[in-house]
């Protein structure tokens, strides 16, 4: 019998133990909000995402930490995201019940093409939920407005070419007046 | 007119020497120059000049001699309103220091440490000193052309200022000085770097300007027999102070030497 | 002062080396359009960021230009010992300090005009004009700024070395705070730093108008420091030529 009743002492605390500390925040507590839902912009553009991140739990969410995730569906993988941000993760205080957080993140994409942008948000004490995902935004990055115009070169060989001109002009009448003295 | 005595105590000797002052042959009219006490002092060291008074009529050449450091430099540039006084007062053809500009319009200067723009053509270099004394261009450049003719340039007139010899820079020098056509000349060493035919052609320049356009002359030199040849007055300076102010008669370089040692 | 600036003007653009001068600002503008519309890297660069650097390269150029003649004004004449002959005409001081500051305005004129072309050839892709009036504007003032104090500096100067120094000086201090990075310069003092430095506010003005493209009428309050530094160094050099000296009191 003793030795029964320590088994059963044993599970009972193991069980205790691996229950959870109380109450959580859960995926569906904390939501992401993105705006705009869309994006057309051109190479060197900068765009930005308002991200508005809500606590909708009872308790409050612990730090958090949101993460850009810039996808391209036809390439087969994700875009290299240090390419359009250089800051790839954003940490907000704990946010109490009800409280909202706002972000307005700076996107400069250099590729073009179409892309999947998604924030991940997560505790960044694991142990306090899980993470919550913003809804897809949809960016068309287009070529950019190209500095070679038609007139850059002719402009740029015949600018230096009239200066030269007039310059060999002028000095060639102040020889003649030199030489009327 | 007679002679009047003046004792004149020469500082450094500790002596009193009297010499005679001569005023034969001084102008009755208004002078054309009017120095009266001026002093100067620099922010820092001794007096530059103390108490300096002379007169200059027209007509007349004066020359102004003294050992380096005397003050004549800077008696020249008070005159002709480039420094002011610290004390005295000076009148040039009858106009005050108030009346700089107007003073500016009618002399004609020949600073002994100018410098010349070396990528200027002697003819631009006085045809712009015209213009600036308000010529109209066409008469400057005409009276630029004829001053240098008058001073041995014509040739060089298109040439760069920068391949003029000394002397020639110093003929250019005194061309500008004329180029107003002015009442009053201040000449500060104008033989400077001249071979013995140029001083020669300088010196008989000076004189005529005295004698034909009755222009008031005060020149600076350390050769005595320049100053004996052409001028008609002398004063020495020393240490800033007037030591002698008299008709130049022979003997002037033992006047000198007794004046300034 | 006509006189004074129809011989300095001549004496630079006729006689001298001022249009030989231009043609080497010419030659580079013309490397750096090219290289920036056709090297493939630098298209990464965005279209209005280059056009930017073109016009920091040609006001940049044009303004220095401008500062060292007015900086030789005076002081130059005094190395070379030409001063004393031209304050011993009845020309005014202030005519004489006006003739060559003038002429020495006139170097950011003549570098802006040769840039024109390359400004307006960049414009054309991308439309609009207001990169030309923006760079016309802040260049006039800060031309007028910058000759005007190093003017001042040449009269007070015993020499040309001291009046270049103090030219390279002044437009480093200028130039700085708009070099620093923008987390410096994000709090009030920055701020204020920035608006009440011309050359920071100017380079505030074109990054506004033509990288971000806003409206010029929404950087109308930038515009206050290069306009008040044009008229107070105006000022301080009128003040500064009454009492033009052989030799400047120490």
């Amino acid at each position: 019998m003793t030795a029964l009743r320590f088994v059963v002492l044993f599970g009972v605390l193991l069980g205790a133990a691996l229950l959870p500390a109380g109450p959580r925040v859960g995926a569906q507590d904390v939501t992401v909000a993105v705006e705009p839902p869309t994006a057309d912009v051109t190479i060197g553009e900068e765009g930005i995402l308002v991200v508005t991140i809500t606590n909708h739990g009872q308790t409050s969410s612990g730090p958090l930490v949101a993460h850009l995730v810039v996808m391209d569906p036809k390439g087969g993988g994700s875009a290299d995201a240090e390419d359009w941000t250089t800051e790839l993760n954003r940490v907000v205080d704990s946010l109490a019940p009800a409280a909202s957080h706002t972000i307005a993140w700076d996107t400069k994409p250099i590729m073009a093409g179409d892309y999947l942008v998604v924030i991940t948000v997560a505790p960044v004490d694991p142990g306090n939920g899980s993470a919550s995902v913003s809804p897809v935004v949809r960016f068309t990055v287009g070529q950019p407005s190209l500095l070679v115009s038609g007139a850059t070169i002719p402009v740029s060989v015949a600018v230096p070419l009239v200066v030269v001109a007039g310059a060999v002009l002028v000095r060639w009448r102040e020889q003649r007046r030199v030489a009327s003295l | 007119m007679g002679t009047t005595l003046v004792e004149i105590y020469l500082q450094s000797s500790q002596r009193a020497v009297r010499l005679s002052v001569d005023n034969a042959g001084m102008s009755s009219a208004a002078p054309a120059v009017e120095v009266n006490r001026i002093g100067k002092r620099y922010s820092d060291g001794p007096p530059a000049l103390t108490e300096v008074s002379f007169v200059a009529h027209r007509g007349e050449v004066t020359g102004l001699l003294g050992p380096n450091g005397a003050g004549k430099t800077t008696l020249i540039r008070i005159v002709t309103t480039i420094l002011a006084p610290t004390t005295g007062t000076f009148d040039v053809l009858g106009l005050s220091p108030r009346q700089s500009t107007q003073i500016r319009a009618g002399i004609g200067v020949m600073p002994e440490s100018a410098g010349y723009p070396k990528r200027k053509r002697g003819v631009d270099y006085l045809t712009y000193h015209g213009r600036l004394f308000g010529l109209a261009a066409e008469a400057a450049q005409h009276d630029a052309m004829r001053l240098l003719d008058q001073v041995g340039l014509a040739g060089r007139a298109g040439d760069r200022i920068g391949t003029y010899s000394r002397g020639m820079r110093q003929r250019l020098g005194l061309a500008r000085a004329l180029i107003n056509d002015p009442e009053v000349l201040f000449l500060d060493e104008p033989t400077l770097g001249l071979d013995p035919s140029g001083k020669r052609d300088i010196l008989d320049l000076i004189r005529q300007l005295a004698d034909e356009r009755g222009a008031a002359v005060i020149l600076t030199s350390h050769l005595l027999d320049e100053i004996e040849r052409v001028c008609d007055r002398a004063v020495i300076l020393k240490d800033g102070v007037v030591v002698f102010d008299a008709s130049v008669t022979a003997g002037l370089a033992d006047t000198f030497l007794a004046a300034t040692s | 002062m006509t006189t004074v600036a129809r011989e300095e003007f001549t004496d630079v653009w006729i006689r001298g080396w001022g249009l030989w001068i231009l043609l080497g600002m010419a030659v580079t503008l013309s490397s750096v359009a090219i290289g920036l519309a056709y090297t493939s890297q630098i298209n990464l660069l965005d279209a209005r960021e280059g056009l930017a650097i073109l016009v920091r390269i040609s006001l940049g150029v044009g303004l220095l230009l401008a500062a060292f003649a007015a900086a030789d004004a005076i002081s130059g004449e005094r190395d070379r010992s030409t001063l004393e002959c031209i304050l011993l005409t009845p020309t005014p001081p202030r005519s004489l300090v006006a003739g060559k500051l003038v002429v020495a305005f006139v170097w950011w004129l003549a570098a802006f005009v040769v840039s024109l072309p390359y400004l307006w050839a960049m414009c054309v892709g991308l439309g609009g004009s207001a990169a030309l009036v923006v760079a016309g504007i802040i260049g006039a003032l800060l031309a007028v700024t910058l000759t005007a104090v190093a003017g001042t500096a040449s009269i007070l100067s015993r020499s040309n070395l001291h009046a270049f120094g103090f030219v390279f000086l002044i437009t480093g201090v200028l130039a700085v705070p708009g070099l620093l990075p923008a987390a410096m310069m994000r709090g009030s003092i920055g701020s204020a730093v920035l608006r009440i430095d011309p050359v920071a506010a100017a380079q505030h003005v074109i990054n506004t108008v033509i990288v971000d493209q806003q409206p010029l009428a929404d950087v109308v309050t930038w515009m206050i420091s290069p306009v008040v530094g044009a008229v107070v160094a105006v000022a301080v050099v009128a003040r500064a030529a009454r009492r033009i000296a052989l030799e400047p009191r120490s």
